[in-house]
């Protein structure tokens, strides 16, 4: 799933400043489930906009809405009543929601409630951790089902460096060396001989060095 | 604000406490119980939600460490009470406004005095009768 984590409010307080009829849009696919985006999520924030503005001595309207997928116009058309209505609106799905809204709604002010972290799986409750870069060429195949590219820190295809030790990465904050967690994988599945294997340079287009990407498939177009 | 104190209570353990120190005699008028069956049931936009609708203050009374019915109703109760001061701070509001404490059935006097520390910690003015 995508995963997001909440702008602070204060941030969110700024940016719609200068609003008197705000709409704040939850998602309810990924950022829902990884609390982020979610029904309650779009509830503390309208609540929170409504006390911090009336704190400052201004009553403004805050509504609330909910969209399914945020990411797709037809979903998007679900809240236009609310949105026409709205002065602002403040998305808080991933960042392909804003941007939907946006070409949704071109006249209206669309602001982020949230900032999206990465592609990841919860570990356990309240906890997520990224596990796909999204590189467009993937290698799972030759390393076990962990992706070199997301999880060492190096993004290196021929691991490990020279910086783990016991088991974690260099750079701190308890991270696992992603080659140490290829290499526990290939082991079990009996693999190991894949270490052997070099993984040749590899065509960074298909990842952002490309630029913006864009699919495009004759076989299911209108 | 309208001078009152939102006091939300979990019916094991908040609710009975708050039944002897009313049958006590001695809390005070401006006061309004919510009761939950877990205060873990608690989210952070019903603490919200108190402020908005023009509370003075808000409390939350679960169950003491190691006997909430639902294992850790009262450990997310203490968890989202914070969450909520968070914000109360960010919007510029006193996050001492908002509390949690465990209590068990018979602490009756203990609930009483909690509830007025909390009215004169938010200034409501009323004279314990």
């Amino acid at each position: 799933m995508i995963v997001g984590k909440a702008k602070p409010v204060e941030e969110v307080v700024d940016m719609v400043q200068g609003y008197q009829r705000i709409l704040v849009v939850g998602c309810n696919s990924c950022v829902a489930v990884c609390m982020a985006g979610g029904e309650k999520e779009v509830q503390v924030l309208a609540s929170a906009l409504r006390l911090a503005f009336r704190a400052k001595g201004r009553e403004v309207q805050v509504e609330e809405a909910m969209t399914e997928r945020q990411c797709e116009v037809e979903f998007v058309d679900t809240v236009r009543d609310k949105v026409e209505k709205a002065e602002v609106v403040v998305s808080m799905a991933c960042g392909v929601g804003p941007q939907t809204m946006a070409r949704r709604f071109p006249d209206k002010a669309i602001y982020p409630g949230i900032n999206t972290s990465f592609m990841g799986q919860p570990e356990e409750l309240g906890v997520w951790s990224e596990q796909c870069g999204g590189c467009g060429d993937c290698v799972l195949d030759q390393t076990g089902a962990v992706c070199p590219i997301a999880r060492c820190s190096k993004r290196m295809l021929n691991g490990p460096c020279g910086g783990a030790q016991n088991g974690k990465c260099e750079v701190g904050n308890d991270t696992d060396c992603g080659w140490q967690l290829i290499y526990d994988r290939l082991k079990a599945i009996g693999q190991l001989y894949r270490l052997e294997e070099n993984i040749p340079a590899r065509d960074w287009r298909t990842d952002r060095d490309g630029g913006t990407r864009r699919i495009v498939r004759e076989d299911v177009r209108a | 604000m309208n001078g009152r104190l939102v006091v939300f209570c979990c019916e094991r353990s908040g609710i009975p406490a708050w039944r002897q120190a009313e049958a006590g005699g001695g809390l005070p008028e401006a006061m309004q119980v919510v009761s939950v069956p877990c205060a873990g049931r608690i989210g952070v936009v019903n603490l919200l939600k108190a402020f908005e609708e023009g509370a003075a203050g808000v409390m939350v009374f679960a169950c003491m460490q190691d006997s909430c019915q639902s294992l850790r109703g009262n450990v997310h109760a203490e968890k989202r009470t914070e969450s909520a001061r968070q914000v109360l701070a960010a919007v510029g509001m006193a996050p001492e406004r908002l509390e949690c404490h465990t209590i068990s059935p018979p602490m009756a006097q203990e609930f009483r005095e909690r509830v007025w520390a909390m009215m004169g910690k938010v200034g409501v003015e009323e004279s314990k009768g």
